[in-house]
């Protein structure tokens, strides 16, 4: 589960996120959306531990970001949209050395590994250097390693960047079914069909606040009355 | 500890990775990696054997005094060491992707700073590890030290020499973020200028060499004996000092004396060093979220600047655009802009110590050697520059390499805009510093012009040099131009430059050996003999400059392919 309190973050006199107040509860897949700048980055890093919250709380599972950073870390599975690789390491190495850094038993991992590279389809770009890989086989490297030690929330920023439509489908596939295992995805994206496929909950930011904060359902309703259209929706309250 | 010990396993694997190139390119490129690496260090190694022998045997100095010019040389390179640590380790410690990707893991802040630590200190300090080996050998070769003395120095003396520079150069970073989240940070980036000028100032202010030398040559060789009364008390507090004493006493056979001080650097380093951990432990997530707001604040006043693309110059349009681009890209840098007012500072100060320089010397042969010396550190100053701020210029490029290439521009352009950029500066600088260095000389026209016209070959020619050496090295997976220029292809080309410098100071050293020769028998200087070297030394340069800047294309040429 994902507690967001009373979240404010300012940069000296400027408030990029104004006193966001959100709870995602396990098994919800919730969207993100908002225009550039509106505060979505500032969010996550604030939830990733990156930034540190101006005021307000952040709840990961039961752990506060800020005072049990570690303990909260441990339930993250994060995938940020510039990810960091190592790239002289093969796949596989950079999959044991992410397992290690969960603390994740051996011969646990040596499973969990073997699991990921069939799962995410990485097949024999595993033992090859990551230096070598396009950007859809990082990606999907990357949403494998954040996965290894079975987050209880997931944090994306942009899952689909770079992803070709056979790795499109992995992750979506692979996001699905651990949403249906109880875990709690968090998902910023600008991609208004991917946020309409995959979440149960869509929320929108603008200037740090939070304007609409809606079930897919609602937001079904809502959209029909903008000819059908998520994206008419998105344009008019975010103007 | 098992965590730090899981990450440095991981990044030791990942660094250690050669990358096999069987291409007859990257064999040529291996090899010249070992032979001229191989070539430096033998260098280093037989000049500093003959520069001991020298101020032994010809110039006389004695022990003692050779120690004192050691140390003061080591407090250069503490001072050096540290100052390239501040710079590096906000760097690695602040700005690195790495950070961001363990910061949203599970592990301790503390474990993160001290890999950091570790990876910045091993990372810069290669190439320096490198000269301090040869130095030590040609240092212990000279004494016929047994084999013992050599791990010795290394491990216990030189080690936590580097280590002292470097934590301390961490803990300064530390303060200065913490001031700068006051007061902001220009004044202090004015303060650290300052703090390092007035150090190097007031060191050699205090320490006085002219009139040290003076003194102990009232004794020496009759008196050859340790002269306290001439160590000043605030040295004793000095690693550089610790360092020369520790080898004048081992090379005296005083084992026990010698061990104070080898005891001394150990204990201060194991101490920095825990203070370091203690600092970061409380402090280091706190100073890194301090410095994103820095970020944070250049990022909105830059918003508000005009927009110089808008203006007409005299220049063709792509060259006006290029050199745009590589002005602001350079002057919205702070790691930029900050390291060059620090070293145009430490040059100015360069300049004007030696212009107050007197050659009074008797012998042509001491006056020449001293000439040759302050004329080859100018060289090696604007060497430094050279690899500092005209080798990243092609790899900074990195990741918007794309809108170059897909532009209707011809590549030599784009490199020539590239060196036309770093050329007028850096050749002015060789100039300024030029007349400083010559400024005791400025009655003597000859040598005045024979220095400036040869540097600015010197200078033109390392420009290419390094140009074409960032060209052929480039590496696109580096965005950070500190790193770029501490890279094995960098420190390969800044050997390559040394290598150069040595041929100017053969030729030059002929010309000014002579020059003195015939001033000390007051005889008129053939002009014939200036004006054939100086032919001779443009052409050469000339040569090796475009061989250099056909090779840089080439390779650039190659990476658009």
């Amino acid at each position: 589960m994902i507690k967001l309190k009373n979240l404010t973050k300012k940069f000296g006199s400027f408030t990029a996120v104004n006193n966001i107040n959100l709870e995602i509860p396990s098994g919800q897949f919730f969207g993100f959306l908002g225009p550039n700048g509106a505060g979505k980055t500032t969010t996550i890093k604030m939830m990733t531990g990156l930034y540190e919250p101006t005021s307000g709380e952040i709840f990961l599972n039961g752990s506060s970001i800020k005072t049990d950073p570690i303990a909260a870390k441990k339930k993250i599975g994060y995938i940020p949209d510039h990810p960091f690789l190592y790239d002289k390491l093969t796949g596989r190495e950079y999959l044991f050395f992410s397992g290690g850094l969960f603390k994740i038993p051996k011969d646990e991992l040596e499973i969990k590994v073997e699991g990921a590279i069939k799962l995410f389809e990485l097949g024999s770009w595993i033992d090859k250097r990551s230096e070598n890989y396009s950007q859809g086989m990082s990606q999907r490297l990357i949403i494998a390693s954040s996965m290894l030690h079975d987050p209880k929330v997931i944090i994306i920023d942009e899952p689909m960047v770079g992803l070709d439509p056979r790795s499109a489908s992995i992750v979506k596939n692979v996001l699905k079914e651990k949403c249906k295992t109880g875990v709690a995805i968090f998902m910023s994206t600008h991609i208004l069909h991917v946020a309409e496929e995959l979440c149960d909950r869509i929320a929108i930011i603008k200037d740090g606040e939070i304007i609409s904060d809606l079930t897919i359902e609602e937001l079904l309703d809502s959209k029909n009355k903008y000819d059908g259209k998520l994206e008419n929706l998105f344009l008019d309250l975010t103007n | 500890m098992r965590e730090f010990i899981h990450i440095l396993w991981y990044k030791l694997k990942s660094n250690l990775k050669l990358t096999v190139d069987l291409s007859l390119q990257g064999i040529i490129k291996n090899l010249g990696s070992v032979v001229l690496y191989g070539a430096f260090a033998v260098g280093a190694y037989v000049l500093t054997y003959n520069i001991i022998e020298y101020l032994l045997k010809e110039a006389k100095v004695g022990m003692f005094l050779l120690h004192r010019f050691l140390s003061m040389l080591l407090f250069v390179f503490f001072v050096t060491v540290n100052l390239g640590n501040v710079i590096v380790s906000y760097s690695t410690l602040y700005k690195s992707k790495e950070i961001l990707y363990l910061f949203t893991k599970p592990v301790s802040f503390v474990n993160i700073f001290m890999i950091k630590f570790l990876d910045n200190f091993f990372y810069s300090s290669t190439t320096l590890f490198l000269i301090g080996l040869a130095v030590i050998a040609g240092y212990g070769s000279y004494f016929s030290m047994p084999l013992g003395f050599y791990f010795t120095v290394l491990i216990f003396i030189f080690i936590p020499f580097m280590l002292i520079s470097a934590i301390l150069a961490v803990l300064l970073l530390f303060l200065l973020i913490k001031i700068a989240s006051h007061i902001g940070v220009a004044p202090v980036i004015a303060g650290l200028i300052t703090g390092y000028v007035g150090s190097i100032f007031f060191y050699f202010k205090f320490i006085n060499p002219y009139k040290l030398v003076n003194e102990i040559m009232q004794y020496f060789p009759h008196t050859d004996q340790y002269f306290e009364i001439f160590v000043p008390a605030f040295l004793k507090y000095l690693p550089n000092h610790w360092v020369s004493e520790f080898l004048y006493w081992t090379v005296k056979g005083n084992y026990v004396g010698a061990s104070f001080y080898g005891l001394m650097l150990i204990a201060t380093a194991l101490f920095l060093f825990l203070i370091m951990f203690l600092v970061g432990r409380m402090y280091y997530r706190k100073s890194w979220l301090v410095s994103l707001e820095f970020r944070f604040f250049k990022r909105k006043q830059i918003q508000n600047k005009n927009v110089i693309f808008q203006k007409n110059t005299i220049l063709q349009c792509q060259t006006d655009a290029l050199l745009k681009k590589e002005f602001l890209q350079f002057f919205r840098d702070p790691s930029q802009w900050l390291h060059l007012v620090v070293l145009v500072l430490l040059m100015l100060v360069f300049g004007v110590s030696v212009s107050r320089f007197e050659y009074n010397y008797e012998q042509p042969f001491l006056q020449s050697v001293t000439y040759i010396v302050i004329y080859l550190f100018t060289a090696f100053l604007i060497a430094s520059m050279a690899i500092r701020f005209v080798y990243p210029l092609i790899s900074i490029e990195a990741s918007s390499f794309w809108k170059i290439k897909s532009s209707p521009l011809s590549i030599q352009k784009f490199y020539n805009t590239k060196i036309v950029f770093v050329f007028i500066p850096i050749i002015l600088l060789g100039i300024i510093l030029s007349i400083f260095s010559n400024w005791s000389f400025r009655e003597e026209q000859y040598l005045l012009f024979f220095s400036t016209y040869t540097i600015i070959f010197v200078a033109a020619a390392l420009v290419i040099i390094n140009i074409s050496g960032g060209s052929f090295f480039a590496s696109f997976n580096e965005k950070n131009p500190i790193r770029i220029a501490s890279t094995q292809g960098a420190s390969l080309i800044f050997l390559l430059s040394l290598v150069f410098l040595v041929f100017t100071a053969i030729i030059i050293s002929s010309i000014v050996l002579r020059y003195f020769e015939y001033s000390h028998a007051n005889k008129i200087f053939p002009h014939s003999i200036i004006i054939n070297a100086s032919l001779a030394f443009g052409g050469i340069s000339l040569v090796i400059s475009i061989i250099c800047y056909i090779v840089g294309l080439k390779s650039l040429n190659r990476d658009f392919k």
